[in-house]
């Protein structure tokens, strides 16, 4: 299988770095990480240009952002006109674009690259929750520049063992991301267990 | 704190389930990134074998070789082509990857002894 990915990239270049990249954003598992070491290999052994490999895989990347953050965006205003229908979840909903809008440039930074597995689903959430779009467009791209960059460099560096380096960080990615939801969801079973102490009257 | 989770447990099993499986996931990727780091960073496990996928820049690159030198081994010069597949090539020339291997290793093996 890894034979085959790695042909892939000597066959097609460029062009197969973007689609990767770019179905990557929404959803679809992709090797994305190994194709982009393999792309900043053969950037080092001088089969690929440095430009259109790393150019390709960012602008796969950002178009892939755009249209998962599009798809949010239709799925959100459908749910959009269901909620505000009534004043509770009205009040839950405009909670839910606040909060989106004061946190979510940074987390959409960060998950473009340090916890990339989370990445599509903060496209789609991203554009559901009515985050700014100029925001979304600004932090993503920065942080998909990044991704390429460290990834891309990563296997013009260390060009002659790109497999084995893939193998690590896909794991590196995957401890990341997994710590994250581990995180989130203990903050959130403490504050269930504190709503349930107080309803119980023990506070 | 345990009657906490008795209670979570009562009244949302979801959350209580989705929390382990995450911490699980990720004591197993935490593991499987040290023990590969761990192989990773042995000297005894740094030398890629040559796989039909490689070219023959990325070859002549990551055993640090000259084009002449690769020349020798191959009979091509890898900056003469771009993008061609390993396991082409050897077709063509009647070898195979481990008759290769062989010759690439004494080539390496002659620069160490120099």
């Amino acid at each position: 299988m890894t034979d085959l990915l790695l042909s892939l990239v000597v066959d097609y270049g460029a062009a197969l770095l973007f689609a990767v990249t770019f179905l990557s954003c929404l959803a679809i598992p992709m090797p994305s990480s190994l194709m982009m070491l393999a792309g900043g290999g053969f950037v080092a052994s001088g089969d690929l240009a440095l430009a259109t490999a790393a150019g390709a895989a960012f602008l796969g990347a950002v178009t892939g952002d755009q249209t998962g953050f599009l798809i949010g965006r239709r799925a959100g205003l459908w749910l959009e006109r269901k909620m505000t229908a009534q004043p509770k979840r009205a009040a839950l909903h405009g909670k839910a674009i606040e909060l989106t809008n004061r946190y979510g440039g940074p987390g959409v930074f960060l998950s473009r690259w340090l916890i990339s597995p989370l990445g599509p689903y903060v496209n789609f959430a991203g554009g559901a929750t009515g985050l700014n779009w100029a925001r979304f467009t600004v932090w993503g791209a920065m942080g998909e520049a990044v991704w390429v960059i460290v990834y891309v460099g990563l296997g013009y560096t260390f060009a002659d063992r790109i497999v084995e380096l893939a193998d690590i960080l896909g794991n590196a990615s995957g401890f990341l991301a997994a710590g994250a939801v581990t995180i989130g969801l203990g903050l959130w079973m403490r504050n269930a267990m504190r709503q349930a102490k107080e309803d119980r009257g023990e506070v | 704190m345990l009657s906490g989770i008795k209670h979570l447990w009562q009244r949302n099993k979801f959350l209580l389930l989705a929390f382990v499986f995450a911490a699980i996931a990720t004591v197993f990727f935490a593991t499987r990134m040290i023990v590969l780091g761990i192989y990773w960073a042995d000297p005894d496990h740094q030398n890629q074998p040559l796989e039909g996928w490689m070219t023959p820049r990325y070859v002549a690159y990551s055993y640090g070789l000259e084009p002449d030198e690769f020349e020798l081994v191959l009979g091509i010069d890898p900056t003469a082509v771009s993008r061609v597949h390993l396991r082409d090539l050897l077709k063509e020339q009647g070898l195979t990857l481990s008759e290769l291997q062989t010759r690439l290793d004494a080539l390496v093996a002659a620069r160490v002894g120099e």
